[in-house]
Order: C-alpha cells, then sequence, then structure tokens
C-alpha cells in the first residue's frame, strides 16, 4: 500500500506532466512544455524508487512486528522522530 | 534542559561519522569562502554605483558577473546542499551517506568546483555576460563558451547532489521502522527532488547555448535561450525559498524546542505545495518576451500570486505555533510573544529577521509580477533593490543563521564572539532596507539597472544621486555585516575559541508540547493581512511615483 509520501509525489508528478501537457497543446510554449513533461518523468522514477524501497521496508517489517506506534502519524504534541 | 526537540540538531549533527563531516564541511567552506568572494565583489560595485569609486566600464560589467555568478549560484548551491543533506540525515530515520553514495556527493563538489573556477575564469578574461549570459551578448565575447562550459559543469555537478539526497531518503525510508518521514525529512527529500529536476532543466538550457556558442547545432529543436533560461531560473529561486522556510522551521524547533501545532501532515502538504506550484507560476518570467500572447500574459499575472503562497503558510505555522507557546508559558497581549523569544541566540535572530527582509521582499515581488507594470520597471535599479531583500535579507541570513548553528555543533567547537554574532542579523536587516528602500525608489523613479555611471553627465535626476548614495551606504553596511558573519565562521570552524560560547549555552527557550493547548495564536494571520495589504500599498506608491515623473 502506498504511504502518504509516495501518494504526495505521485500527485506532484502528475501536476507537472498535465502542466506540460497544458503548456504544450493551450499556451503554446514548447519551452516551458518540455522542461515540466522532463520533470515529471523525474518524479515518477523517483516514486517508481519510493514505492520500492516501502514494499522492501514492508517486507522486513511483515517477518519482524513492529511497535504499535511505529509507521503511524504522530500527533503534533509528540516528537514525530 | 532535557534531551528534546530542540537539543535533537546539536546532538544528531555532533554524532555523524567523520567523513561526513568532512563532507559537510567542505560544503560550508566551499560556500562561506564564495560568500566572500561574491562580497568582495559587491562592494566594490555598490561604492561604483554610488559614484564613490570610478570602474572602468568594462570592468564594472566583469565584476557584476563575477558577483551574480558566484553569489547565486555557488554561495546559494554549496550552503544549500550542505545544510539540506545535513537536515536529511538528522531528520530522515534509517538516512545515511553509505560509502558509494559520499563518493557520488564528493563527484557533486568536484563538479561545482570546476563549474565556478570555469565561471570566474570566463568574465576575468573579458566575458561580461551577466549571470543569465543572453546568447547575443554571448557573441560578443571569444570565450563565452567557457562561460555555459561552468553552468554545464554547474549543472552536472547539481544532478549528482540531487540525485545522492533522493537516494539517501529513499534508502532510509527502506531500513525505517516508520512508515512516513517525518516533516523535516520529508521536505528536504522534496528539495533534493526538485534540485534533481532543476539540474535536468538547467542542461537543457545550459548544453545548447554552449553548442551554440561553439557554432554547433543545439541538440534541443526548437530552442530558445532566454524561454529556457527562464524556466530554468524560474527552478532555481524556488529552490532556495524551499530550502529557507525548512531552515525556519528546523531552527525554531532546535531552538526553542516548538513543534507545530497544527500537526507533521499539515506541514507536509505545504511543503509539497511548492513543488505543485513551480510550473504554474512560471509565467511571469516571460512578461518581456514578444511571442507571448496577451492573454498568457494575463494568465500568468493571475497564477503569479499564488508564489508567495505556501511560504507565508510556513511563516503561519512556525508564528503560530511560536506564539500559542509563549502564550501558554505566561505571555500576554499581541506582541507579548514576541519577548519571549530568544532573540540573543544568534541563529534564532538570524532566521527572525529574515522574516523581517521577506515582508518587504514579498510585498515588492508581488508589485513587480503585475504584468502591466513588469515591462515598466524590469530593467530598473527596483529590480536589484527588491531581489536583495530576499537573497540576502532571507535566503543568506537564514543559511547563515544555519552554519552558525551547525559548524559549532559539527566541529564541537564553541561559537568565536557570540555577542557579534547575534548583532549581525540586525545589522545585516538594517543594511539590506536601506539598500533596498533606496534602490526601489530610484527604479520606480527610472534609474537603470546594469548602468554604472549614474550621473548621465548631469542630466540624470538629482534624486538619482541622493538614492543612488543610500544604496551606496546599503551596500557597505551589508558587505561588513557579511564579511563579519564569514570571520565568525572561519575562526569557529578552525578554532575552539575560549572566549566563545557552547551551543547549549546559548540563549534559548523551552517550549513543551502541552505549552500550545487551548491558547489563541493571531499574530501570524494578522502578520499575513498586513502582507496583503502591503502589497496594495506599494502598488499604489509605485504608480503615484511613476505617474509623477516628468514623461508623457
Amino acid at each position: 500500500m502506498m504511504s502518504w509520501d509516495s501518494k504526495a509525489v505521485a500527485f506532484i508528478a502528475i501536476v507537472w506532466m498535465a502542466l506540460g501537457l497544458l503548456y504544450d497543446t493551450v499556451i503554446g510554449m514548447v519551452t516551458g512544455a518540455r522542461a515540466w513533461w522532463a520533470g515529471g518523468v523525474i518524479l515518477l522514477l523517483l516514486l517508481a524508487g519510493l514505492l520500492l524501497a516501502e514494499r522492501r521496508r514492508a517486507a522486513v517489517h511483515r517477518t519482524r512486528p513492529i511497535p504499535a506506534t511505529a509507521g503511524r502519524h504522530l500527533p503534533a504534541t509528540q516528537p514525530a522522530d | 534542559m532535557t534531551a528534546t526537540a530542540s537539543d535533537k540538531l546539536r546532538q544528531s549533527l555532533a554524532a555523524l561519522p567523520y567523513a561526513d563531516k568532512a563532507l559537510l564541511g567542505t560544503l560550508f567552506a566551499l560556500g562561506v569562502g564564495a560568500l566572500a568572494f561574491g562580497v568582495l565583489a559587491a562592494l566594490v560595485l555598490g561604492l561604483d554605483e554610488a559614484g564613490w569609486v570610478q570602474l572602468p566600464p568594462h570592468r564594472a560589467f566583469q565584476l557584476l558577473t563575477l558577483h551574480a555568478t558566484t553569489v547565486f549560484y555557488y554561495w546559494l548551491y554549496f550552503v544549500q546542499i550542505g545544510v539540506m543533506l545535513a537536515l536529511l540525515l538528522v531528520y530522515t530515520e534509517g538516512a545515511r551517506l553509505t560509502p558509494p553514495l559520499r563518493s557520488a556527493a564528493w563527484l557533486a563538489v568536484a563538479l561545482m568546483c570546476a563549474g565556478w573556477a570555469f565561471n570566474v575564469v570566463a568574465p576575468a578574461q573579458g566575458a561580461a555576460v551577466t549571470y543569465s549570459a543572453p546568447v547575443e551578448l554571448a557573441r560578443e565575447f571569444a570565450n563565452a563558451s567557457t562561460f555555459y562550459a561552468g553552468y554545464v559543469l554547474l549543472g552536472l555537478g547539481l544532478l549528482v547532489a540531487g540525485v545522492v539526497g533522493v537516494v539517501v531518503a529513499v534508502d532510509g525510508k527502506r531500513r525505517s521502522e516508520a512508515a512516513e518521514w517525518s516533516a523535516i525529512g520529508y521536505a528536504a527529500f522534496l528539495w533534493h527532488a526538485l534540485l534533481t529536476v532543476a539540474a535536468i532543466i538547467a542542461l537543457m538550457a545550459n548544453v545548447p547555448a554552449l553548442q551554440v556558442s561553439l557554432g554547433e547545432e543545439p541538440f534541443l529543436s526548437p530552442f530558445n535561450y532566454t524561454m529556457s533560461w527562464s524556466v530554468y531560473f524560474h527552478n532555481m529561486h524556488y529552490l532556495p525559498l524551499l530550502s529557507t522556510v525548512l531552515v525556519w522551521y528546523a531552527l525554531s524547533e532546535a531552538t526553542t524546542g516548538m513543534k507545530s501545532i497544527l500537526g507533521e501532515r499539515f506541514s507536509k502538504v505545504v511543503f509539497s505545495l511548492y513543488l505543485v506550484l513551480v510550473p504554474p507560476t512560471s509565467l511571469y518570467h516571460m512578461f518581456l518576451e514578444p511571442g507571448v500572447s496577451a492573454d498568457v500574459k494575463l494568465l500568468g499575472s493571475l497564477l503569479a500570486l499564488l508564489i508567495s503562497v505556501p511560504t507565508i503558510a510556513v511563516f503561519l505555522i512556525i508564528v503560530t505555533s511560536l506564539q500559542a507557546c509563549a502564550n501558554g508559558q505566561g505571555s500576554r497581549g499581541l506582541f507579548g510573544w514576541i519577548r519571549h523569544l530568544p532573540w540573543r541566540n544568534p541563529a534564532f535572530a538570524a532566521i527572525g529577521m529574515a522574516t523581517v527582509a521577506a515582508l518587504a521582499g514579498g510585498v515588492l515581488s508581488n508589485v513587480l509580477i503585475q504584468e502591466k507594470f513588469a515591462s515598466l520597471v524590469s530593467d530598473t535599479f527596483m529590480v536589484p533593490g527588491y531581489f536583495h531583500f530576499l537573497t540576502v535579507g532571507t535566503v543568506t541570513l537564514t543559511f547563515l543563521g544555519a552554519l552558525v548553528y551547525m559548524i559549532p555543533a559539527l566541529r564541537g567547537h564553541r561559537l568565536a564572539w557570540p555577542s557579534v554574532a547575534s548583532a549581525l542579523p540586525y545589522a545585516l536587516t538594517v543594511g539590506v532596507y536601506v539598500f533596498g528602500i533606496a534602490g526601489v525608489a530610484a527604479g520606480y523613479m527610472g534609474a537603470p539597472r546594469r548602468v554604472m555611471a549614474f550621473d548621465y553627465a548631469g542630466a540624470a535626476p538629482e534624486a538619482w544621486t541622493t538614492l543612488m548614495n543610500a544604496v551606496g551606504v546599503g551596500a557597505l553596511v551589508m558587505a561588513v555585516t557579511l564579511l563579519g558573519y564569514v570571520a565568525i565562521l572561519a575562526v569557529t570552524a578552525v578554532r575552539d575559541v575560549s572566549a566563545g560560547q557552547k551551543l547549549e549555552e546559548l540563549p534559548a527557550v523551552t517550549f513543551t508540547v502541552g505549552d500550545a493547548a487551548g491558547q489563541r495564536a493571531w499574530f501570524g494571520v494578522l502578520s499575513v493581512a498586513l502582507f496583503v495589504g502591503g502589497m496594495y500599498v506599494a502598488t499604489m506608491a509605485a504608480f503615484w511615483v511613476m505617474q509623477s515623473l516628468p514623461m508623457r
């Protein structure tokens, strides 16, 4: 299952690629479109790496139970890290 | 003080392996060296623009190129990479620099050093191309390709540094027990992700420019350098904004123990906004492009208003949390909480005064990014006037605050001359305001940018001379203050001065997690209202000044 971090990176990548499309087709600005497309693709590659790391992390923790509080979003009144 | 949030940064930096400390120390030393070099060039330029020294015209443009390139690309990126990597290692569970990653980080440093050398040698040999290096101007100089080669090496260095940071964060998550990054770890990851993207975009602008300068066909077609540079520069000036607010966030915690009262998740949403808003806000760089339609420029004006939103949101989180915590410890009134804060702590004073400069810089930049107005003032001294509020008063001061904290923590030394270090942020802010207000006023009155002789053989308005003298005074104060910082940081790095002060002995407050409970905190919201009101006033003032000019 995707973490909140991965979902956020996926959202940002989609925004960049969508804006790349808009820059090209609506605004007609090839330079901008090229940059935002390239950025979106790089962000997708980073997302793939992140998902892989999360999968491997989950595999480790399936065999080694983790504390009840770990992996959950901590309330503002507690140090998160 | 117990081992709380406020101790985490100091203790974790002190516990880093020697090899990591050596890498971070090298990045900080290169950054401070670049700052000193750029400031000395700026000092001479400021005196020249005030009319107090007379440089040969070409020499002045060589210095201008050296100053801007060194400070914007090398001081800001050496120091940002060092500070963001440090925050990543401290605040990301499981993150570590494994030997191959550390070697890659050293490669990034080497590439950036090579780029810096090229970007110094080319202007020194005559290529006064300014830091934007337009290809039309570059054609005038035989060695312009050396300058572009410097930018290509810089782009490669930034790319490697960005990838290293991303891999450190992602690899840390693989080892971590927590499914989510902390807010600071997440923002540091985002910064490295944006750096990776920005480096690719930088190469897409500078490799074809290098090819053109060598008489070759650019590998991208169609290729428009001005627009490519604008998109690349947009990313390059967004990166310091994200890293600056992240330093505010981390140093607020390190010097007061404050945690966001709005929760980690909300902070992460706000940090994400920086990346979401990078592409849509980029259009305002195209206001002067004849090939861009009026409708697109209007759209760009509207979207540009979003650019301050994430920075304002982080400011709100920090200020509201600090006020609520201080009120919980007995502060009263709208301003009482401000007195509660550790203003004599050099790191806190730096980030506190950085927000004071950001207020003016933010207001003035929102005036500039209105399409109808941009074309009137883009070539005037209004531009350097307003952006020094952000580049010097906000970003540079914030990172000097980070170094004042991180260098003693990494070295285990006392901070040299702490009382001077805690006074410098106030002096720098005064210098920035004198330079900025005078420069912006001169710009509104028509004083041109990138012109060194302002008198126009006696034909220039008298007010220009007065205002540019004030610009010179502001530049002098900024330069002396920044060189003071360089001296303090250099001495702290190399010697454990007996008259210095340990980080844990510096003035601090200790907010605890329960302090904010049930407290009201309105200052942040009122500050934002003041900011928006300031934008209206500054816009009206700008039009009033320009309409009063004797031109029809």
